[in-house]
């Protein structure tokens, strides 16, 4: 049995569709899981045929959930600058966290749209295929020694580049530190207002009656292949208001025809607002 | 030895002197008599007195010897009494002896001091004896007394091993259990356990245990490092034993009131020279030496349990520090790897668009032209077409500014693309460039500026087509357009003039038309009316509004263009319609009323175009 033939598999008998994910990216994850539970690939199918608990687990092993406060403080700010201008004037602001992992993102846009005041006016979504994941963010707690480097790497750049006259922020004013058990927990009034569950964004429907202001979807779509990316532009294109913005990862592009049909705005593509006949 | 009657002595041994004094007169009487059997008188005694008047002294002798008998008797008896009494008193003596030995014996030390009086050897020696026993059983009860507290001591330092052994790793029941068996064992009232807390900056007591009347109190105490008397025990690392306790001092309080406490016991609990914390004892009594003996020894093995105790809670707590750690470390390594993952899946999607990107390129390279330059002006990179659009080669190109490809009188429009680049704006447009040698080429020219993830301008992208060809073209087109206009200005004069005088050869035909008595209507192939004259309104009671433009089938009634071949074909523009021929046919007016009438019909052909002219009478005859 290859790969192609298990994901396959696994896509007719569980609700999991992995069969549109870049290739080396998959086989690598699925080596790993191989590897660290010492089975081959036949016997990992037996298990997956019959064991739910074990595919929820194998979900969980096969994403990838790096994800960081801030991550690439710069890019943040830059992002901010350009999103703010046109934020500040909307009555109610809809933002989907697409692949939210463990919630440091959720909470690092939380933060500064507090710091410039929007705070009240945000719908957040956020949502992963991950369970684990999904939990962890709701409960919004970390290690402190790990995350305050981020945090202040953060208000280092944020010294030299100040947003709207925020040129720093006062951590005790949104995290519960607790430094002898090294954990810091997002306090709940911020960790209120995200709606966060589990959903799997190439099988399942948006879940939300309405469209989106901004999506962030970052270092989700390079696991994807072409065919696979196409499909869930589409989805964003479809989901975002007119001069929505979608936010992707560094080193992550819009490709083939949805080139036209978002316009670069620094690190963020707007809908265009051009009307484009369906491909 | 019988007791020797003195007196009797006395009178005994003065008898028998008499009688020995008499004894020896007798027989001198007697040898005296017999004197006179020499001189052979008759013997009398009388004479015999005076024959020897020695004899008068001689008969005192009896009463001489009896003296003698009584003096040697007297110091007989005097010796013998003293004898006696010496011997009495050595009785005595020996009954006391034996008396004061019994008493030892017995034990009882204190009835012998009649002894002390006498300076005599065996005395002294007795009393010494009574001294060493005295001593001895001072000695004996004192070490029985020992004995018992040793016993005492080691019990309690068996039963208390007993209690350390038997703890839980907690130090609060530890403590409580260490001075509940105190209190218990050593019947005091009040016992405080204090251990030092290291955890924070400053070491200070915590107050962990505390018993006062056997029950079990609750207090919050927290004593700092060198406060009061705990304070100092263990500084100085000494017992401390006080009698003379300040009234504020402790308070045992029971339910009858508060009482001060006699005596206050404070020992430091030490192992190797350290001190874990420190006991504190209050009792009603005193202490004795050997419970503080008993303190300070137990006092060591607590302070061991507790140094065990704590290092069992480190050790677990370290255990479990590294247990998660290990978790931790577990947990850093998969984030690792997912890191890593992401990287390379990153990696791979970046190569994907390079290629991409290089078969662009290579496409845009081969057909176009293309430069690089900073915003400046500075020119960064060109491709072969370029080089040999301009004509130049790449050393001349090098470092140069774009405006060397610009006539003089158009430099200044470099400094506006420059600043509307500079703003983000790309610029398309043809424009007009110089080559090398100073000719004018035109090309089709885009500027797209490159902006990187913050948003800065890096460089500016030039994709350029040549269209110098095409505008020469142009130009040419141009002027042959001019010629043409011309021309066609012409031509289309005549054509107006033509056009004029069709019209009114039209105007002229319509208004023959018009003044026909018959009805004459006209259409076109596709059934739509052209031409409606005055007696065609009047006989279908329409105006010509009405009907110019429609369709002819609205002349005509349903069941007609059904039934009538003649109107069928007339209507239907696939049909050949009957050409030529006088037909009879119902027509339908305005108010729908059919009228029958006298149809002929006309066909005019021009090249495609049919148009169909139809002459109607009206056959119905007025009856005046």
């Amino acid at each position: 049995m290859n790969f192609k033939e298990y994901l396959n598999e696994l896509k007719t008998h569980t609700p999991y569709d992995f069969s549109d994910y870049s290739d080396n990216s998959i086989h690598r994850r699925i080596q790993k899981i191989l590897k660290d539970q010492d089975l081959t690939l036949e016997q990992l199918y037996e298990k997956t045929k019959v064991d739910k608990q074990f595919v929820e687990h194998l979900v969980e092993e096969i994403t990838v959930n790096t994800t960081e406060f801030f991550r690439d403080p710069n890019i943040w700010i830059t992002l901010f600058k350009k999103l703010y201008p046109s934020l500040k004037r909307k009555g109610t602001i809809n933002i989907w966290h697409v692949g939210c992992s463990s919630g440091q993102e959720i909470y690092s846009n939380l933060i500064m749209l507090n710091e410039l005041g929007l705070a009240g006016r945000v719908n957040v979504l956020a949502t992963d295929i991950n369970q684990k994941m999904v939990k962890t963010s709701k409960d919004g707690s970390y290690r402190y020694k790990f995350n305050i480097p981020y945090l202040e790497a953060f208000n280092k750049a944020l010294s030299k580049n100040p947003i709207e006259n925020v040129s720093k922020i006062d951590w005790e004013k949104y995290f519960n530190i607790d430094l002898e058990d090294d954990f810091m927990e997002v306090k709940s009034f911020l960790r209120d207002i995200p709606t966060i569950q589990k959903h799997d964004l190439v099988k399942e429907p948006v879940p939300a009656m309405h469209k989106f202001d901004v999506i962030f979807c970052r270092n989700v779509l390079i696991y994807f292949n072409t065919t696979l990316q196409s499909k869930i532009f589409q989805l964003f294109y479809d989901n975002l208001n007119n001069s929505g913005q979608l936010i992707l990862g560094n080193h992550e592009g819009i490709t083939g025809f949805f080139k036209t049909k978002f316009v670069k705005n620094g690190p963020a593509y707007t809908k265009n607002k051009v009307f484009h006949f369906k491909y | 030895m019988k007791k020797i009657n003195v007196k009797n002595i006395k009178s005994k041994f003065t008898f028998r002197g008499f009688l020995l004094g008499l004894f020896f007169y007798m027989i001198t009487i007697l040898f005296g008599l017999d004197v006179f059997g020499y001189i052979q008188q008759t013997p009398s005694v009388f004479t015999l007195y005076k024959i020897f008047p020695g004899l008068w002294p001689l008969s005192f002798l009896p009463l001489v010897t009896a003296y003698i008998g009584y003096i040697v008797s007297n110091n007989f008896s005097n010796i013998i009494r003293a004898q006696n009494k010496h011997l009495k008193q050595e009785e005595t003596r020996s009954l006391t002896v034996l008396e004061f030995i019994d008493n030892l014996r017995k034990g009882n030390f204190q009835d012998s001091f009649s002894l002390s009086e006498s300076k005599d050897k065996l005395s002294e020696s007795l009393l010494r004896l009574r001294d060493y026993l005295i001593k001895s059983k001072e000695e004996q009860e004192q070490r029985r007394i020992e004995e018992e507290q040793r016993t005492w001591v080691t019990q309690g330092v068996a039963q208390f091993g007993e209690i350390l052994r038997k703890n839980d790793d907690n130090i609060e029941n530890l403590s409580y259990n260490i001075i509940k068996y105190l209190v218990e064992y050593m019947r005091i009232n009040q016992a405080g356990f204090y251990l030092i807390n290291r955890t924070t900056n400053e070491k200070h007591f915590e107050l962990t245990a505390c018993i006062a009347f056997d029950r079990k109190k609750f207090a919050d105490k927290r004593i700092e490092w060198e406060e009061g008397l705990i304070g100092r025990c263990a500084l100085e690392k000494e017992t401390i034993y006080l009698t003379d306790i300040p009234n504020n001092y402790i308070n045992i309080t029971s339910g009858l009131g508060d009482a001060n406490p006699k005596s206050i016991l404070i020992v430091p609990l030490k192992t190797n020279d350290e001190i874990y914390g420190v006991i504190e004892l209050a009792s009603f009594k005193e202490f004795q030496d050997f419970e503080i003996e008993f303190v300070e020894k137990t006092a060591e093995s607590i302070a061991l349990t507790i140094s065990a105790v704590q290092n069992t809670i480190r050790t677990t707590k370290l255990l479990k520090e590294t247990q998660s750690q290990a978790e931790r470390m577990s947990q850093q390594e998969e984030e690792l790897r997912q890191n890593l993952e992401e990287m390379q899946a990153t990696q791979e999607e970046s190569d994907r668009r390079e290629i991409e990107m290089k078969g662009i390129l290579e496409a845009i390279d081969h057909a176009a032209i293309s430069s690089e330059f900073e915003t400046d002006g500075t020119l960064i990179s060109v491709n072969e077409n370029f080089l040999k659009t301009y004509q130049y080669n790449l050393e001349e190109i090098e470092g140069q500014n774009l405006k060397i490809f610009f006539f003089k009188d158009n430099v200044s429009e470099l400094d506006q693309i420059l600043a509307d680049l500079q703003n983000g704006h790309n610029f398309k447009g043809r424009v007009k460039r110089r080559t090398k040698m100073g000719d004018e080429i035109y090309l089709l020219t885009t500027y797209t500026p490159v902006i990187d993830h913050e948003g800065e301008i890096i460089k500016i992208l030039s994709l350029e087509n040549d269209i110098t060809e095409q505008v020469k073209m142009e130009e040419t087109l141009k002027e042959s357009k001019d010629e043409l206009g011309i021309k066609l200005e012409e031509a289309k004069k005549e054509v107006m003039e033509q056009f004029k005088e069709v019209e009114a050869i039209k105007i002229r035909t319509e208004k023959t038309l018009e003044g026909a008595l018959d009805a004459i209507i006209t259409m076109d192939k596709n059934g739509k009316i052209d031409f409606f004259n005055e007696a065609a309104e009047k006989l279908w009671n329409y105006q010509r509004s009405e009907v110019l433009g429609k369709n002819i089938k609205m002349l005509f009634s349903e069941s007609s263009i059904e039934k009538d071949d003649f109107i069928a074909a007339f209507v239907d523009p696939e049909k050949d319609k009957i050409i030529g021929e006088r037909r009879e046919v119902p027509i339908k007016d305005k108010f729908g009323t059919e009228v029958a009438v006298l149809f002929l019909l006309s066909e005019a052909k021009v090249g495609d175009d049919h148009s169909y002219t139809a002459f109607i009478q009206n056959v119905e005859v007025e009856l005046f």
